[in-house]
């Protein structure tokens, strides 16, 4: 189906359309909201209202850009809203873990230099970690392109910014999280 | 090169930026301190990560679910136009009746008023009427002059 029969399809109430589109694009939207909320489950719901909204406002779409950008951009904005919402419960579980972890740190300290080694599910949660504290379009750009694969110049389609921006967002994001990697295992493995 | 000096270029190292010197000694450093190497070593792992992310599969019920809550809100909708105009038909049915119970009931007060006025129009015509009767009456003149 083309993309502009598909769009029309779905302005129209054709529901064979708006399963197309959901088949079509659930797993790009579901990761893209992964990659930023980090749980399985807020990514599901979010791509959820992510596919409703687009349903509701269909008809505001211009044909300006690809509808896989403006999908990219109403999944963005429905991610960063839920993280906004929630950073005061995120912030007092962030507390936790970091209790839990220096706890953690202190018991491995102790132990033989042997028990120090980390798996990846760790590494991952420090990465993580790392990407929530880059500042707002650092993040955007970083995980647009690291996790999702997304090239530059749709990236820039997608924050409506210009390329080299994008490039110059990507590279700061990129240096800054290895210093927050450099400066925990420092803290931690030292 | 000291592990503090080590620990300030990593991040240079990692991104390829040290000049020939500063990377032989870098290198010569790493090869001596087994505390530095662990750190990079992390770093490395860790930012190696980003190349083998999680990729999460697509649900097949996902549409179901889809159209059932964009169904939920439309009938939600509809539910919060009932919640508004319910009171509001309320009003003004209870607005209607009291109006049409006020114009009623001061007709009726008009239409008494008038009624107890002309009643008591007649009532008073008839009171002169008796006492007219009962001037026009005779009295016995012989009673009156008695003496």
């Amino acid at each position: 189906m083309l993309e502009q029969d598909l769009i029309a399809g779905i302005k129209n109430g054709d529901q064979i359309a708006f399963r197309f589109l959901v088949d079509q694009y659930q797993a790009m939207v579901l990761n893209t909201c992964f990659h930023f909320v980090h749980d399985e489950d807020d990514a599901k719901d979010l791509t959820q209202d992510t596919f409703i909204e687009v349903y509701n406002s269909i008809h505001t779409f211009r044909s300006d850009s690809k509808l896989s950008t403006w999908l990219y951009r109403v999944a963005v904005n429905k991610s960063l809203n839920f993280i906004k919402r929630n950073k005061r419960k995120r912030l007092v579980d962030n507390m936790e873990s970091y209790f839990r972890s220096s706890k953690s740190n202190e018991i491995s300290n102790e132990s033989s230099n042997a028990d120090k080694g980390i798996d990846d599910s760790e590494r991952s949660t420090h990465l993580y970690k790392a990407i929530d504290s880059l500042n707002q379009n650092q993040r955007i750009a970083f995980s647009l392109h690291n996790l999702d694969g997304i090239s530059y110049s749709e990236i820039a389609e997608i924050m409506n910014v210009s390329l080299s921006s994008v490039e110059s967002l990507i590279h700061r994001a990129k240096v800054n999280l290895q210093k927050q990697l450099l400066n925990f295992y420092k803290n931690n493995l030292e | 090169m000291i592990c503090k000096e080590v620990h300030k270029k990593m991040n240079s190292y990692l991104n390829q930026e040290l000049v020939e010197k500063q990377l032989q000694a870098f290198e010569l450093h790493l090869k001596d301190c087994a505390s530095c190497r662990h750190i990079l070593g992390e770093v490395k792992s860790t930012m190696s990560l980003l190349d083998h992310t999680k990729i999460l599969s697509a649900d097949p019920y996902l549409f179901t679910r889809i159209q059932a809550q964009i169904e939920n809100k439309n009938n939600e909708i509809r539910w919060d136009w009932k919640k508004v105009l319910q009171p509001i038909a309320i009003t003004m049915i209870m607005g209607i009746g009291l109006f049409s119970g006020i114009s009623l009931g001061s007709k009726y007060y008009n239409d008494s008023f008038q009624l107890n006025a002309e009643e008591s129009i007649i009532e008073s015509q008839d009171e002169d009427l008796y006492m007219n009767v009962l001037a026009y009456e005779s009295i016995e003149s012989f009673l009156l002059t008695e003496n």
